[in-house]
């Protein structure tokens, strides 16, 4: 006795406590497990306060300082069953802190929560009730409701405030409460105390919020508390009840528009609940986005809002405004002022939401604009939103295949100012666009080319990790688009200048490439007694992917000879090389040509032979061949001049080069994600298991069958085979024609109500877009759904008032994008609460929430806690139907009565089972049975599926027979 | 659930109290107290009050040295979450009497308390001040006569 008096005399408070860690002068850790070694030993004290306060400090400490009060679970159960109410209290405060599902003393505290429920002092009731709203378990909660239903009806609205806003656990944890409390949550709504309705308005917006269909039922409920102003709080629970509501009845959306603008108004003043307006302003924007009135005060009070200089009103009005954008963009246009203006916000946050809007506003007439703009706020940012800007124009500008950009040289350039931006981080994916737009759009080939040779020259940008992205893709482009180049020579000084040494290897070896396809083609321009420039050049004339060979391209030469010529004549005046009939006919001037071959090949040796020591593979590799090339033309006697025309070797170099120009030569285009689908296996090839990879296979084929004959022609290059004729045709009328052509020919792949796609859209200038599956072609332009800025909803403007260029346009990459599989995976648990909810509502009684659990119980048996409940479950949990009926030696496996419907022949074994009465040792036995039987079972099983919906239940049964066995043994 | 939990954090980082409204272990806790609070710490004034972090939203204000965060579920509102923590503030300064972070500090289990009358279960049940205080009034008056009661309110001092 004496020794607790001490103990509890001597005992430090929590406020010694706090106060002692304030002065401490040994360390806070130390003094910390000082504490709590201190509160270890006084927890097992037998005096009630030494106790009580010992938990406190523990739970503090846990709070606080994240000390572990697992070990003292026990303790607090011994804690809350104490009769004063301040300790009992710590006790509730320290379960409500630290117990969750794992705890085991959850088992104890049943019926001392059952008690303190019921008890007279309704401080304790609410201590209880508080405790279960925040631990309960299914099996609390299921204990526990009847309990809970009396209290809701409590004449204290205290415990009636506390009981309803705890039923929200109890009725996810144990649906089945639903069937038997929800009437009377209803009911709460028309409480006469404002706590209890507003408690009650809480739990049914959060139920709601989960999934609101089932409580459509309650909206005249809903509707008369609106009408009757409630307070604030309940307001906007209610209000934010109807943005689920009337998003799905439209009807609803007409009968709270009214009311909704009365709110508006009200609160739309100086000294108006701001958190009512704006959460009328977000269900206006959810819920009821048809209704012209509420949507138009809505967004005069949301400019209102955002006029203001308060930040947090600035941040809520651009994501009001963003909800608003998809429906009506003219409420983004009418407040584009300010919402640039937030561009410069000190919050980064809010510069990102103006930055969403504004990209969201962005259609093809003011992209140069939006995006020049955005550009100079780039130049002046810090490096983060400077990266989320040039990350939101790169993706926005190249969606859909370059959709909004109509002016693609200006693109070009455009991606060369960014990349040169000094926080840039997006080089591989500025690089990847610039390959692509080069791909894609053969007009401007020339300027790619020409971005890319600014790059590739200018050495300060060869020191800088954040460009060796865009600087492999320069590289590879001046390799690629070499023929549109006047000065080969200037290129090859890029590629091979000193500070290339600072370049990665991975980013050398494309360099290393891409000069050896500029020599290859220099040299071959230079041999080749037919003027092969000008049939390269044709290259950038051809607006298609043509697989142009050699032998097509001459046969296409005469028609050209024309504009070839012309080209040619360019080339002279630029200087330094030539090509052309003229290089030919006029040797004084092809002089010059030999001269610069020469300079290249030295500079290359130069350059590149150190390479052919390079530690990289990659980079080694192509130096070596490089060099081996050139060594090899060197010993032809004569190169590189023209002199010894007939000489043999001469003409081995020629063809040699002829060769390996062709290789280049070969055009490359975008390539269909589905493309290898398509392919059509040759005859003669025979692959194993192909079976097996059938249905994945023909729904692709099924998916593509039009497309795949087209496209074969494509690849074949006969779709698009140069018709020089066609290609004669200026650049405006050239896909048209193209378009019309292949509708002649491929007449049968065309819909038949797509009768004249040219002609049908009069008003439009034709759309550019050389689609390749002509199936699609119909909808290609009218798929496009950007918001109309400038001016609002009307009907839509024409989309294309500025000629565009052709973009290759593959139809599948459009299905590829397509994010409506977004896969959402709901809990099975909300499914039955709303299902019991939608029953109640209804006045039903079918009782799903029993076949969930028998699922869930077949699928984790506890033998563990609940003898009583476990044969239930091994009723339950029977799948029997679905079992093939397994005769085995062991009689017991008829042990399940279910079973008897399927096999009338064994009554008598049934009954002498059933006598045992412990049919868990039945299901055990049965699951031996089972364990023994093998699964060729399954497989003899006509249909597939079934055989394996039955192997998997087998390995449950498996699982669950080994576990009922251990927890036996 | 709206409210996910509640932190009361002073200017140096250090948590004054705590309340999670759903099970973290101990760890989760750390590491979020850890990341959140180093987040609103570093934002200035001019920047507005709430922060993402990853699902939840955390609603915070400052008075005078002490933050108090609010982290809620992606749909609730914020400006209400804003005046419940304002609520918040003037229930403990009517208790206290021009609370500061020492009250808290010495009282926690008090403030701790009032919290629990205004919150459940992640709903807010309650923001009558009066009827938040009633409790914990009675059970200054009637438990612990060892207890000593805040100066300022002078009404039930032993001493």
């Amino acid at each position: 006795m004496a020794a607790t008096m001490i103990e509890s005399l001597f005992q430090r408070s929590l406020e010694d406590l706090t106060k002692g860690l304030r002065v401490q002068m040994i360390g806070e850790g130390k003094y910390l497990s000082k504490a709590l070694n201190e509160v270890k030993k006084e927890i097992k004290s037998t005096d009630p306060n030494t106790k009580a306060v010992a938990l406190q400090k523990l739970t503090y400490l846990h709070m606080l300082q994240g000390a572990d009060m697992n070990w003292a679970a026990f303790h607090v159960v011994e804690v809350m069953s104490m009769s004063k109410f301040s300790h009992k209290k710590l006790g509730y405060l320290a379960a409500s802190q630290s117990f969750n599902e794992n705890t085991d003393v959850l088992l104890l505290i049943t019926n001392l929560l059952r008690k303190d429920l019921g008890g007279k002092n309704e401080y304790e009731t609410g201590l209880a009730i508080e405790c279960l709203s925040r631990i309960a378990t299914p099996d609390l909660a299921r204990e526990l409701t009847p309990d809970l239903f009396t209290l809701l009806a409590s004449n204290r609205p205290f415990v009636r405030k506390k009981a309803t806003v705890a039923l929200l656990r109890v009725f996810s944890q144990y649906p089945d409460a639903i069937r038997v409390a929800f009437k009377r949550l209803v009911e709460k709504l028309g409480d006469t105390d404002p706590s209890v309705v507003s408690a009650a308005v809480s739990v049914l917006c959060e139920l709601t919020l989960k999934d609101p269909k089932p409580y459509l039922p309650l909206a005249p409920e809903f509707y008369k508390l609106l009408v009757d102003a409630p307070s604030n709080w309940i307001a906007i629970k209610l209000v934010k009840i109807f943005g689920a509501l009337a998003a799905l009845e439209p009807r609803l959306g007409r009968k709270i528009a009214e009311p909704l603008c009365e709110l508006m108004r009200k609160t739309g003043g100086k000294t108006g609940a701001k958190s009512l307006l704006l959460e009328c302003i977000e269900t206006v924007t959810v819920g009821l986005s048809e209704h012209p009135i509420p949507v138009k005060l809505c967004v005069e009070k949301l400019s209102e809002l955002m006029r203001e200089e308060d930040r947090n009103l600035k941040y809520l009005g651009l994501r009001a405004l963003a909800n608003l954008m998809p429906a009506h963009p003219w409420a983004v246009a009418e407040n584009k002022e300010m919402i640039t203006k937030c561009l410069s916000h000190e919050d980064p946050s809010i510069q990102k939401g103006a930055l969403r809007l504004i990209m969201g506003m962005v259609s093809d007439d003011n992209v140069m604009e939006t995006v020049q703009v955005l550009l100079q706020y780039a130049h002046n940012t810090d490096s983060s939103f400077c990266n989320e800007l040039v990350s939101v124009i790169l993706s926005s500008c190249s969606k859909d295949q370059y959709d909004l950009i109509s002016d693609f040289s200006w693109y070009v350039s455009v991606l060369t100012k960014i990349a040169r931006l000094p926080h840039c981080e997006h080089d591989e994916e500025i690089g990847r666009q610039l390959i692509d737009v080069g791909f894609r759009v053969k007009s401007v080939t020339s300027d790619v080319l020409r971005a890319g040779r600014e790059l590739v020259l200018d050495p300060s940008l060869l020191d800088r990790p954040s460009l060796y992205g865009v600087l492999s893709a320069a590289a590879w482009i001046v390799g690629e688009y070499v023929a549109f180049s006047h000065n080969p020579l200037e290129l090859i000084e890029g590629l091979l200048q000193p500070r290339t040494k600072l370049l990665p290897a991975r980013v050398r070896a494309i360099y290393v490439q891409a000069v050896f396809k500029i020599f290859v083609f220099s040299a071959s321009k230079m041999y080749h007694q037919e003027p092969l420039g000008s049939t390269t050049m044709q290259r950038g004339k051809q607006s298609e992917g043509a697989a142009s060979c050699q032998s097509t391209e001459q046969e296409g030469f005469p028609d050209n000879a024309g504009s070839s010529a012309s080209l040619s004549h360019d080339f002279n005046v630029h200087g330094t090389v030539i090509d052309s009939e003229e290089a030919g006919k006029n040797s004084g001037e092809g002089a010059v040509v030999p001269g610069s071959l020469e300079t290249m090949i030295h500079l290359i040796i130069e350059n590149v032979s150190p390479l052919v020591r390079s530690t990289d593979i990659e980079v080694q590799e192509r130096a070596c061949s490089l060099i081996g090339l050139l060594q090899f033309f060197r010993n032809v006697p004569g190169f590189p001049t023209l002199d010894q025309k007939g000489a043999p070797q001469v003409v081995d170099l020629k063809e040699m080069l002829d060769a390996l120009q062709a290789v280049f030569e070969v055009e490359i285009g975008p390539v269909s994600v589905h493309a290898q689908g398509r392919m059509v296996i040759p005859e003669g090839l025979t692959v194993e298991n192909l079976d097996a990879l059938g249905p994945l296979h023909t729904e692709e084929v099924l998916e593509g069958s039009n497309e795949r004959e087209g496209y074969r022609q494509w690849e074949a290059g006969t779709l698009f085979t140069p018709q020089r004729k066609g290609a004669e045709i200026a650049q405006v009328g050239e896909s048209a024609a193209l378009l019309a052509q292949h509708r002649q020919r491929h007449e049968s792949f065309y819909l038949p109500n797509d009768e004249k796609p040219l002609q049908n859209s009069q008003d439009y200038p034709p759309p550019r877009i050389a689609n390749l599956d002509s199936t699609s072609f119909p909808s290609v332009s009218s798929s496009v759904s950007f918001p109309v800025a400038e001016d609002f909803p009307g009907p839509k403007m024409p989309r294309r008032s500025r000629a565009r260029p052709v973009v290759v346009k593959l139809d599948d990459e459009e299905e590829e994008r397509d994010p409506s599989t977004k896969f959402t995976s709901r809990d099975l648990k909300d499914e039955f609460i709303s299902s019991a909810i939608r029953d109640v509502l209804a006045g039903g009684s079918s009782n799903k929430y029993q076949d969930f659990e028998r699922k869930e119980s077949s699928r984790h048996r506890h033998h563990r806690t609940r003898p009583g409940r476990s044969s239930r479950h091994a009723e339950r949990g029977e799948p029997s139907r679905d079992l093939p009926s397994p005769r085995t030696k062991h009689g017991s496996e008829s042990g399940n009565e279910e079973k008897s419907s399927n096999q009338p022949t064994r009554p008598e074994r049934i009954k002498s089972f059933s006598k045992h009465g412990h049919s868990k040792y039945a299901e055990k036995a049965r699951h031996a049975s089972e364990d023994e039987q093998d699964h060729p079972l399954a497989v003899k099983s006509s249909s597939m599926s079934r055989g394996k919906q039955k192997h998997r239940r087998r390995l449950v049964f498996i699982v669950a027979a080994r576990l009922a066995l251990t927890c036996v043994n | 659930m709206t409210i996910r939990f509640i932190l009361l954090v002073n200017r140096q980082g250090q948590t004054r109290l705590a309340q999670y409204y759903e099970y973290l272990s101990i760890e989760e806790r750390r590491a979020l107290e850890g990341e959140i609070v180093r987040k609103c710490l570093a934002r200035t004034e001019q920047q507005c009050s709430f922060v993402e972090h990853r699902n939840y939203k955390i609603i915070y204000r400052r008075y005078a040295s002490l933050f108090f965060l609010v982290g809620v579920d992606g749909d609730e509102n914020e400006l209400a979450i804003l005046e419940f923590i304002h609520c918040v503030v003037e229930t403990l300064d009517r208790y206290f009497g021009n609370v500061c972070e020492l009250d808290i500090m010495f009282h926690l289990e008090k403030a701790h308390f009032m919290l629990e009358e205004m919150v459940m279960n992640g709903c807010i049940v309650e923001i009558n001040k009066q009827n938040i205080l009633t409790p914990i009034q009675l059970m200054d008056k009637t438990s612990n006569p060892q207890f000593k009661l805040p100066l300022s309110s002078s009404a039930f001092s032993v001493f």
